[in-house]
């Protein structure tokens, strides 16, 4: 016997997390790139985690390094298998962002009923390529520029003018991450921005949620 | 799956041709009418339940002697009147169609035009911006024509014998709850409408985002179909009854929105 259940969606809505991560020669030292992996990969083992979601977490991440890639896919967090990203190569941050843009554009990618997604920009450098037409590009998109971003600057060299662009709330800024500590503090906040969002009555909605850069704290 | 071209309003307003509805053949007024069949109701999102707000929904039907009109309206859930904009669409709707069904050959696009103004009246005295609500519209023609619109996300489909309609493909939602509505904007172009003649045999859905996000696309004909068949024996309280247990019982996981869905469909032999 039919039921409805045949002719609708059987998985939540979609909230994307797209991370633009530079993977530049830079990010090999001091071990910036395996605190980074490290990171990454306890956010989306927290999201597997997550009960009682009104939305289904996906992640993509794209990598900036000598050349853009797609290091991994936009899928639902709990079938993700993770592999670690190297560090090698300049900083293409443009193409970087223009890819960006083009995945949020993708209607087949994230169609309409995906709640808005959340971008991430973590770099440690000065981009090497025409960054500015790859922002502009993407601010100007209207569904990108809906998008909830975050910008995190790793280290002193980071061009931290170019990322304050990029964030979309301009009363939480830039993050700095000086350490792996600082890294990993960084994506529990957007472990639990996001997770906050998706048990919310609507995940369209940016909670408000402060950041403790205190990496001793337990506290997010 | 055939899909209207949004009409753009200038001084030529352009007619959708009815040559893709299939059947064009009219029933007698009389015959035509009695065999239409209509059921709609509006449910709270478990959002909304836990909260204890509100439902942002509405919708409404009114008979008159030129025919049938049908409205679907979603009050933009961050505004905070959302649900008076959304009732007054539907009773601006029905206003405005009293108003145009009088002069049938007017534009049909003076019938958005009325609903705009009508509608800035009935949510005085609060502000538009605090009453944004979507709005889609059908008006079934005792002549055998029909008149339907959209603004903003949401579904309407008409399925015929050998063709299906939708007035809007999701193009004015980027994002799910992110969308256009009377209150932002009283541009025709940001509608979507389309005049034509209506077969002997059709269904017909209007429904909001909470129900249209989450009907697979290519299963829209099935899922309209099933209700036709579930509902059409019934009696008029039991199929509200039923439609009303399909909207609580809905089976995406997740699902959080305020859900309305107005179906109706005309059997193509009295007998049926």
């Amino acid at each position: 016997m039919a039921t409805l259940k045949e002719f609708t969606h059987t998985e939540p809505r979609p909230l994307p997390v797209i991370i633009l991560a530079d993977v530049s020669g830079s990010m090999s030292t001091e071990s910036k790139i395996g605190a980074l992996n490290q990171a990454i990969r306890d956010m989306i083992t927290s999201f597997v985690n997550e009960e009682d979601l009104r939305a289904q977490i996906q992640v993509a991440v794209i990598t900036f390094g000598g050349a853009v890639r797609i290091h991994l896919e936009l899928q639902p967090a709990k079938i993700i298998q993770w592999g670690d990203m190297s560090a090698d190569g300049g900083t293409p941050m443009g193409e970087a962002l223009a890819t960006a843009t083009a995945l949020v554009e993708d209607k087949g990618k994230i169609p309409s009923r995906a709640y808005r997604p959340t971008l991430v920009l973590v770099s440690d450098g000065q981009p090497t390529d025409d960054w500015k037409t790859g922002l502009d590009k993407l601010l100007a998109s209207e569904r990108a520029k809906k998008s909830d971003r975050f910008a995190m600057a790793i280290g002193a060299d980071a061009d931290e003018a170019m990322l304050v662009q990029f964030a979309s709330d301009p009363n939480i800024g830039v993050f700095h991450a000086n350490d792996a500590a600082q890294i990993r503090q960084f994506f529990r906040f957007i472990t639990m921005s996001v997770a906050t969002r998706t048990k919310s009555k609507d995940p369209n909605q940016t909670p408000n949620i402060p950041f403790n850069d205190n990496p001793d704290s337990i506290e997010i | 799956m055939k899909i209207a071209d949004p009409i753009h309003f200038n001084t030529d307003t352009k007619r959708i041709s009815p040559a893709d509805t299939g059947d064009n053949s009219c029933l007698p007024l009389g015959k035509a009418r009695a065999m239409r069949r209509f059921v709609g109701t509006s449910v709270c999102g478990p959002a909304h339940i836990d909260l204890n707000v509100p439902c942002q929904d509405a919708w409404m039907l009114g008979r008159y002697s030129f025919g049938e009109v049908l409205v679907v309206s979603d009050g933009m859930g961050s505004r905070p009147h959302a649900d008076i904009g959304a009732k007054a669409a539907c009773r601006a709707v029905l206003h405005a169609a009293k108003l145009w069904g009088m002069h049938p050959e007017a534009p049909p696009t003076n019938m958005i035009k009325l609903t705009h103004h009508i509608w800035r009246l009935l949510i005085h005295p609060y502000p538009q911006e605090d009453c944004v609500a979507t709005c889609i519209f059908a008006i079934l023609l005792a002549r055998g024509k029909m008149f339907a619109a959209q603004l903003g996300d949401g579904l309407f489909y008409l399925k015929t014998c050998d063709s299906s309609y939708c007035l809007s493909e999701g193009r004015d939602a980027d994002f799910t709850n992110e969308t256009i509505g009377l209150g932002l904007t009283t541009s025709l172009s940001d509608w979507h409408f389309a005049e034509m003649s209506l077969p002997t045999s059709f269904n017909m859905m209007l429904c909001t985002d909470g129900v249209a996000d989450d009907i697979l696309p290519d299963r829209r004909a099935d899922f309209v179909g099933y209700l036709r068949e579930e509902l059409d024996p019934l009696s008029p309280r039991q199929r509200v009854s039923l439609l009303r247990r399909e909207l609580n019982n809905w089976p995406t996981p997740g699902h959080n929105d305020d859900k309305t869905l107005v179906l109706a469909w005309q059997k193509e032999k009295a007998s049926e």
